[in-house]
């Protein structure tokens, strides 16, 4: 190897690659026309890239685009329910004390509010459908003018725990979308919160 | 991007409810993916399971997709990205079987034609082995450039560094190849 070899060495594999500039890649082609050990170099190179790209690449299993497609529709369906949970992601979250004490205060909120509820007559058939704590995030606001109407109608008293909910399962982008707002956690005790109002006023009055 | 390239194309066909299109993308890039992937890995079956993560993070771009990059790049950036994080998981599969592939090819004569199957196989196996042992950016910079192609622009996106970084990082890795395999190239 010649003094002048070691300043085309690195520039060997790029000239195969076709990255070098023009006036670099004639330098580098002048080079090996007149070097025998660089000349040599590079057809190695060129042989093991032949190596590599004829190594056998594997074959596209025949299942793959069915897992594919269920795994797409698994996450549709994880989608749907994750926005509707706040306990299957309170083990992962920081502020999960925090959260937990939301989340009690409409716990709190909402044995009160069936409390208050008992003491009103049964709803009355035709009544809109039953009030969920839970509710998806992003859909409209439940249904809660009845108590606002004491003595006339109450809505049924239910209340439907979240389903629980794989966090693996959850897309990153959701997730991190999530830690962004800060309020992953409290999706559904802030969709309420407006329901948990409308509870202590029912009582203030 | 003016021109945005048939990938492109087919995703923001995608984009605009065309499910065809997506078909069109996974016939189009699940081999190369998987080709990439697998040698990434060095594992069959967490490579198809990454070929349908990347498929599943291009299903879910479907709303805010725009064709800023080259579709490959953004495809080869995301696989990368997977493969890295699945490389430095601690508790990484030990498992190198594909889910339906036992891999490598049948044998079904006796002769020198076998013999030179078999040595083939041989290097093939040689290969996959000595392209793990490079570090996992001299890997996948030799192989997104050498073997799919790509540009070191494209590479540099794909690994998040500089094109000189991607030029040193394929050098390195063929002076180590070229090496080990002196016998042979």
């Amino acid at each position: 190897m010649t003094t002048g070899c070691s300043k085309f060495e690195a520039d060997l594999s790029a000239l195969l690659d076709g990255e070098l500039s023009p006036e670099r890649a004639a330098l580098a082609r002048a080079h090996t026309d007149s070097c025998e050990r660089c000349r040599a170099q590079l057809a190695q190179l060129a042989r093991l890239d032949a190596l590599l790209v004829g190594a056998p690449a594997p074959a596209i299993p025949a299942s793959l685009r069915a897992r594919l497609e269920a795994r797409i529709l698994a996450e549709s369906a994880s989608n749907t329910s994750v926005r509707g949970s706040v306990r299957a992601r309170a083990p992962r979250l920081a502020w999960r004390g925090r959260a937990a004490g939301a989340a009690a205060a409409v716990a709190a909120g909402v044995t009160f509010y069936l409390a208050v509820a008992s003491r009103e007559p049964a709803p009355q058939q035709g009544e809109p459908s039953p009030v969920q704590i839970a509710r998806p995030l992003g859909a409209p606001s439940p249904a809660v003018p009845q108590l606002a109407e004491r003595g006339t109608a109450t809505p049924e008293r239910t209340y439907t725990p979240p389903a629980p909910v794989d966090l693996e399962s959850v897309p990153d982008e959701d997730l991190d979308l999530a830690f962004e707002l800060d309020t992953v956690e409290d999706f559904d005790v802030i969709a309420n919160l407006e329901l948990l109002e409308l509870m202590l006023e029912a009582e203030a009055s | 991007m003016d021109a945005p390239d048939e990938d492109a194309r087919l995703m923001l066909a995608f984009c605009a409810g065309d499910g065809t299109a997506f078909d069109a993308l996974f016939r189009r890039w699940a081999a190369p993916l998987l080709r990439y992937l697998s040698r990434m890995l060095q594992d069959a079956a967490a490579a198809e399971e990454l070929v349908q993560e990347v498929f599943l993070r291009v299903q879910g771009a479907r709303e805010r997709y725009e064709p800023q990059a080259r579709f490959s790049t953004w495809l080869y950036r995301i696989a990368t990205n997977l493969a890295l994080n699945e490389l430095r998981r601690p508790r990484r599969r030990e498992t190198h079987a594909s889910i339906d592939e036992p891999g490598g090819p049948v044998l079904a004569a006796d002769g020198p034609a076998v013999e030179a199957a078999l040595d083939a196989r041989d290097l093939c196996a040689r290969v996959e082995q000595e392209l793990a042992r490079l570090p996992e950016r001299q890997r996948a910079a030799l192989c997104l450039t050498a073997v799919e192609g790509l540009s070191y622009a494209d590479v540099a996106a794909a690994l998040e560094i500089s094109e000189a970084a991607v030029k040193a990082l394929v050098h390195r890795a063929r002076a180590t190849l070229v090496e080990h395999f002196s016998d042979v190239v």
